[in-house]
């Protein structure tokens, strides 16, 4: 071997234990943090449980990523002083769910707002953030009443103050709707007077088998109130039979019809009469020089 | 006997293309055997994690899978279409052409219906169709059509082959053959020793499967259109669809043909059997079908262009507008309505090598009118999405889809290179039939004579 490789060697080692450890570190030392933001949303469920979804994320538009696996605080406040809820740790989407009970009520300040703080705190690469969202926690209730053989349905918004008491709170804005197969159909946006809304339900929303629906009440995303969905159940859908098919040739029967038995029946059996056809008499080929070896 | 004697001398002057493979062929199958591996890959990717890394989603439920299996199983179709007329009419010219017919239909019936596989979610539940079958659903008459026709095509493709067969099987002595190729040459020869009684009952068994494949064909394109066309759709609700998916079968299996034909002669140096002429004929089908296509077309969208139907038009204005498919539907029409009459029908730009590159061209205008034909109506439902997140409205094919759709290509390929190691391309025995020696023959007997004397 030559002297030449011999020395490289050495310093081939040097070269990779010490300067590009050096260069590695001073690239991590000048690397810059990259910018993390929350997103912070209040939804009141159907069964009046409040759920806070958190969203960690870095970067934006189509470049949005979000952070898993991260711890996030969730803080709120009374007149005095912050309250820790509880901490949550992000999925692969970045996103985290809290769900509390109904029965719970949050702190206010002096406005009648309740405040959650959602806070990070940062790691190697990533810079902390933090998001706060102000709400009320409002109420809705749901009643059904039929004067003069009219529909109504009567919406009441309220406040529980802190002696359990209901407050009305008027100028609320609600989507009245039904729940359908893939999505709700809203009717009506109505703006309650003295914590109370009317509308009139219409005569002609399809049901079930026994005039069932589903009625839907929802605030979406409101700067005040966040998003609130309230539901309740009645029978004043008309009944629809979805046993007997709307149309008589329609295909979504159980039954095929006959003419299409027949149909299928025939095409399939003369193709394949001919198809044997034509087999038997290929086979009648092995047939001829089995005779012929015979012959012979 | 003459004709015979021709035969061998024809085999034995192309058997280094049938004879035991090279390394470059090992190569070739080896490239496409990777690509197909990729394509499994991905397959085991979709089946683990779902639909999700698919650009699928619940509005576009079908992309590129279903164009795959629409556009694949219309060159099948028009194969067995094309080669059951010409068999049928005795077409002298056409003989050479048969065996790449029918082996397109073939390889195409088993690539295309993989395809429609690919877009179930729950694959496994896909014996419910066996267990269950409603005889007055689109799916089910697709299902016994494509089953049938499989069926049909390859038990047909196989007589084709007999008289070869048994052409090998004489001459497997001065081939350089592995030991099982022999065997296997004497056994589906079915004992044909060329005796005019055999020859009788083997042409009369084509005949028959000629007649047959020729509707089995077009009651199968017709039930995978009515797949579409029984669906409450703009731009699907049609009752041209049936014909329209026909027309544009066969218009792309002459396409694939030339093509087919083309690199055939260049490899094996076949110029004196797929000649000039073969090109020109099928060069002028080309042109026709060309300007059948756009007829077809117009009519269709002249008729939604003209009503004042809200989601139709939306569906006109997706078609027209260049930020969304206007650049892809610009250059598609242009491909396969006007291209052809350009180069072939103007003897100027006439030749065997412009006639292949519109054929290119056409197969690829063709496949993304499919595209065109379905991922924007599932874009364009009646009610309108709203509040979905974009790439729920917009549908996007993923990598996943890509190399699938490269694997079926890539199989398609493997299937011809190892079919024609197997077996001459060309159907060497039918080819040196004299005229008019293989007569029709009429199964039911007319009461009347046709002609008078």
């Amino acid at each position: 071997m030559k002297p030449t490789y011999i020395l490289s060697a050495p310093l081939l080692f040097l070269f990779f234990f010490c300067y590009v450890p050096t260069k590695t570190m001073a690239a991590t030392n000048i690397q810059k943090k990259t910018k993390t933001r929350l997103k912070v949303y209040y939804e009141k469920l159907p069964n009046s449980n409040k759920k806070i979804s958190i969203i960690l994320f870095k970067g934006s538009g189509k470049k949005m990523a979000g952070i898993k696996n991260a711890e996030i605080f969730l803080t709120t406040y009374n007149l005095e002083e912050e309250q820790v809820l509880t901490s949550l740790y992000t999925d692969a989407n970045g996103e985290a769910t809290l769900i509390i009970e109904a029965n719970y009520l949050f702190p206010k300040d002096e406005h009648g707002y309740s405040i959650i703080k959602a806070m990070y705190h940062g790691a190697d690469s990533l810079k902390a953030a933090k998001k706060q969202i102000k709400f009320m926690d409002l109420n809705i209730d749901i009643s059904f009443d039929i004067v003069d053989s009219i529909k109504l349905i009567t919406v009441s918004t309220f406040e529980i103050d802190s002696i359990g008491s209901k407050v009305p709170i008027s100028g609320v804005e609600l989507n009245i709707g039904v729940e359908r197969l893939f999505s709700t159909l809203y009717l009506s946006k109505i703006k309650t007077k003295k914590g109370i809304g009317i509308m009139e339900f219409p005569n002609d929303i399809a049901g079930d088998s026994l005039g069932a629906i589903n009625i839907i009440v929802k605030i979406d995303d409101d700067d005040d109130y966040g998003t609130i969905t309230k539901s309740a159940k009645n029978n004043w859908g008309t009944i629809v039979d979805y046993s007997i098919a709307p149309n008589g040739r329609t295909l979504f029967g159980d039954e095929a019809p006959l003419w299409m038995i027949i149909s299928v029946f025939v095409v399939l059996a003369g193709a394949w009469y001919h198809f044997i056809l034509a087999i038997y008499k290929v086979l009648k080929i092995k047939k001829i020089e089995q005779n012929l070896l015979q012959k012979s | 006997m003459k004709a015979q004697v021709k035969a061998n001398e024809l085999l034995l002057e192309n058997k280094a293309f049938i004879e035991k493979p090279n390394k470059q062929w090992f190569i070739r199958v080896f490239v496409l055997a990777v690509l197909i591996c990729i394509g499994l890959y991905a397959l085991v990717l979709q089946v683990i994690e779902g639909h999700l890394i698919t650009g699928m989603r619940d509005n576009v439920v079908w992309g590129v899978y279903i164009v795959n299996f629409v556009f694949i199983l219309g060159l099948s179709y028009a194969g067995a279409l094309i080669a059951g007329v010409f068999h049928l009419a005795r077409v002298e010219w056409a003989k050479p052409l048969q065996r790449i017919l029918k082996l397109i239909t073939v390889f195409s019936l088993i690539v295309g219906p993989i395809y429609i596989l690919l877009c179930l979610g729950r694959p496994e539940r896909l014996f419910n169709l066996f267990l269950y079958p409603r005889i007055q659903s689109p799916i089910t008459w697709d299902l016994i059509a494509i089953l049938t026709d499989l069926i049909f095509c390859v038990v047909y493709l196989y007589f084709t082959y007999i008289k070869d067969f048994a052409l090998l099987r004489d001459n497997s002595n001065s081939l350089n053959l592995y030991g099982w190729r022999k065997k296997l040459y004497k056994f589906l020869a079915l004992g044909y020793q060329n005796t005019p009684e055999q020859t009788k009952l083997l042409n009369q068994a084509l005949d028959i499967m000629a007649a047959i494949i020729i509707p089995t064909s077009i009651i199968a394109y017709s039930l995978l259109a009515w797949l579409f066309g029984m669906n409450l759709k703009v731009g699907w609700h049609s009752a041209m669809t049936a014909p329209f998916f026909v027309l544009s079968a066969v218009y792309s299996g002459i396409a694939l043909l030339i093509i087919i034909m083309w690199i055939y002669r260049k490899t094996q140096k076949l110029e004196k059997v797929f000649t000039d002429n073969h090109f020109l004929y099928l060069g002028f089908a080309l042109v026709i079908l060309s300007l059948f296509y756009g007829y077809f077309y117009f009519s269709q969208y002249i008729t939604d262009w003209y009503n004042l139907q809200e989601t139709a038009n939306r569906l006109l204005d997706k078609y027209l507008d260049f930020s969304q498919y206007g650049f892809h539907f610009s250059i598609a029409i242009f491909l396969v309505a006007f291209l052809p009459s350009i180069i072939i029908g103007l003897p100027w730009f006439r030749s065997i090598n412009s006639i292949v590159l519109t054929s290119v061209l056409v197969l690829a205008g063709l496949w993304v009118m499919r595209y065109l034909m379905i991922v924007p109506v599932l874009e364009t439902p009646y009610l309108p999405m709203q509040d979905f997140r974009e790439s729920w409205v917009h549908y996007s094919a993923t990598w996943i889809e890509w190399s699938l759709t490269i694997a079926g290509i890539s199989a398609f390929i493997l299937f011809f290179i190892v079919a024609s190691k197997f077996a001459p391309i060309i159907p060497i025995s039918e080819m040196l039939e004299k005229k008019g020696e293989n007569k029709l023959v009429i199964f039911y007997k007319t009461r009347r004579k046709l002609s008078k004397k």
